[in-house]
């Protein structure tokens, strides 16, 4: 019995790594690695690229700038309602990527909610990279935001305690006590949701739409490559599948680098993903 | 050198935090069982607790006036506030730790701490003394006008506990800081602090020099605080112009106090002798008991006997050959007994 029992949980295993890693393996697998190389220089996948790195670079500067210090504010208040707040801010991370682009379409599309006032200062966001950088925004701030909660939520508040009778206002606190010691949570949030937004596909297509040169971004790219230019969806796909394993590895990593006594932090999927 | 003066209410979980202090260039315990409110007084002279009502100033200085709506951040408050389990910051070494406070005076304060071999090491490779000393040279760096301790020794073990003890009540002497030590351990209170305060559920009961609190506690409480035993029991007029107190537990004893009704009758575990048969001396009081437990304290041993404990030398105790179970008579004099009152 212990004998079928083992034969199983090895049956299992096999299984799961064969079926997870065999579709990445066949993108590389398909054609010669010099071809996927020459493939991205075809303009469609330059731009493409080019669009991809600008939209979630400026995406990700907004998330760090905003979601660092707001998780460090409702990291140290308690309210009524705090975890509702939370909750609400971890709700992207669940819901379907179609709904995200809906959302933001009846939010800023031009009959939506801000849609008039939108007009009325002559900023049209739908289908423009603005679009795509909210729609990144949108899914994978959350990532981050989390990650940088509970890292600012294990800080010791004896040491902001401490700082403060040591004669540091409230920033110098943040910067040199709270900030250094939540940075490998913040690094390992960083990296998750900057992979979350290099892969949207979802709400981008829905609130930017698909054009190629504005608002195609790389995942959009390889899905209208599909049909006439599979060489180039394949090319896409492998240096997506390498950007994304650099960043898995990175955020792994991140805690490792930071001395053994911060903190620790392992890579941690949200909990609303547990 | 200024007066720090302090009056506060403050409700907290279950009692209320009233308190009031003046603390001239002198060391105060405040001394009490956890969840007294100790902490809550510290926090809120250095700022960190902002309390309902009151007023806490140093001088002519008002760093908290509920009056008037004045509050002080803590970094404008000149304290050093050495924390529970020292606060350290793990990513910073020791020299970044106490340069924390203020770069002007590193130096002098890690070699007058004897940490300079320390500078580069972090927190998390430090022993507890080491650990106390960084905090106490960190808390000086700003050079504060008030020194706040919480705590200090309850992070050490026994052994190092008696060395840093005697290093930190010369530091506090050499100072010459109003300085307020929390503690829950009335030992330490007495050995570092000029005067103590017993601090219970937010209301002081009694201040004084330890010696004070020992010979005349105020109460019941602070009687048991200090480490007497307490006989409960009901005072009437004896004979020989003593005090009768008949025990709860049976039997009575003599106090030179005067007192009447319910009373707690408090003697010190070192002002109690024991015998294998009641002697003839001067003491007046005789209990006969059973040893309950021997515990041995260096070159002391502490007897529990019925309701009492008694401390004895370690020789003494080889001599009579104690051991648990076997009878005893306890014996202590009616002048070593203060007489406390007990609240119905």
């Amino acid at each position: 019995m212990s004998r079928l029992f083992q034969l199983v949980l090895a049956a299992a295993l096999v299984a799961t790594v064969t079926f997870l890693a065999l579709p990445v393996l066949a993108i590389f697998l398909r054609v010669p690695p010099g071809d996927l190389v020459a493939q991205l220089g075809e303009e469609r996948a330059r731009n493409a690229l080019l669009i991809s790195l600008k939209t979630s670079l400026i995406a990700h500067a907004f998330i760090l700038l905003v979601g660092t210090p707001a998780a460090y504010v409702l990291a140290n208040r308690s309210f009524r309602g705090r975890s509702a707040v939370v909750s609400l801010l971890e709700l992207p991370l669940v819901l379907p990527p179609a709904v995200a682009g809906l959302g933001l379409l009846a939010a800023f599309g031009r009959s939506g909610l801000l849609g008039g006032q939108l007009g009325v200062l002559g900023l049209h966001i739908p289908f423009t990279q603005v679009a795509v950088v909210l729609a990144v925004c949108f899914v994978a701030s959350p990532f981050y935001f989390r990650s940088a909660l509970s890292a600012f939520e294990a800080v010791d508040p004896a040491l902001l305690g401490a700082a403060r009778t040591l004669g540091a206002g409230p920033f110098r606190v943040f910067r040199r006590v709270a900030l250094p010691l939540a940075l490998p949570g913040l690094g390992a949030g960083s990296t998750l949701a900057f992979a979350r937004g290099l892969g949207e596909f979802g709400a981008t297509i829905m609130f930017a739409g698909s054009l190629p040169g504005r608002t195609q971004t790389a995942p959009l790219a390889i899905y209208d490559a599909l049909d006439e230019e599979f060489d180039v969806a394949l090319a896409l796909g492998a240096l997506l599948v390498l950007v994304s394993a650099a960043l898995l590895l990175a955020a792994k990593l991140v805690p490792l680098w930071t001395r053994s006594n911060s903190p620790s932090t392992t890579l941690s999927v949200p909990s609303a993903f547990r | 050198m200024d007066t720090l003066e302090l009056s506060l209410d403050h409700a907290l979980r279950s009692f209320r935090l009233s308190v009031a202090l003046e603390l001239g260039r002198e060391t105060l315990a405040l001394v009490g069982p956890s969840g007294a409110g100790k902490s809550s007084v510290l926090r809120a002279i250095a700022g960190l607790l902002r309390p309902d009502r009151g007023r806490v100033a140093l001088g002519a200085e008002a760093w908290f006036d509920s009056a008037t709506g004045m509050h002080l951040p803590p970094e404008r408050r000149s304290v050093g506030l050495v924390f529970q389990e020292y606060a350290l910051f793990p990513h910073l070494d020791v020299r970044g730790n106490v340069a924390f406070g203020g770069r002007a005076r590193v130096e002098e304060l890690l070699e007058r701490f004897r940490i300079s071999h320390l500078a580069g090491v972090r927190p998390a490779d430090l022993s507890g003394g080491e650990r106390q000393r960084v905090a106490l040279a960190r808390a000086l760096a700003r050079d504060p006008a008030v020194l706040l301790l919480d705590e200090p020794l309850s992070a050490l073990d026994a052994h190092t506990r008696g060395v840093v003890r005697g290093e930190l009540a010369e530091l506090l002497a050499e100072l010459g800081l109003p300085t307020l030590i929390v503690t829950h351990d009335f030992e330490d209170a007495a050995a570092l602090a000029d005067r103590v305060g017993v601090i219970v559920e937010g209301r002081i009961l009694q201040v004084g020099a330890a010696a004070e609190l020992l010979a005349a506690p105020a109460d019941a409480f602070v009687a048991s605080f200090t480490g007497a035993n307490l006989l409960h029991g009901i005072a009437r007029p004896g004979t020989g112009g003593l005090t009768e107190v008949v025990l709860d537990t049976g039997g009575s004893a003599f106090s030179t106090d005067q007192a009447e009704g319910k009373v707690g009758l408090a003697v010190y575990p070192w002002e109690v002798s024991l015998a294998r048969t009641a002697p003839v001396d001067s003491a007046v009081n005789h209990l006969r008991g059973e040893v309950r437990s021997l515990v041995a304290l260096g070159n002391r041993v502490r007897v529990s006997v019925g309701p009492l404990t008694a401390e004895i030398t370690a020789t003494s105790a080889e001599r009579l050959v104690l051991a648990e179970g076997e009878l005893v008579v306890a014996s202590f004099k009616a002048t070593a007994t203060r007489l406390v009152p007990l609240g119905s």
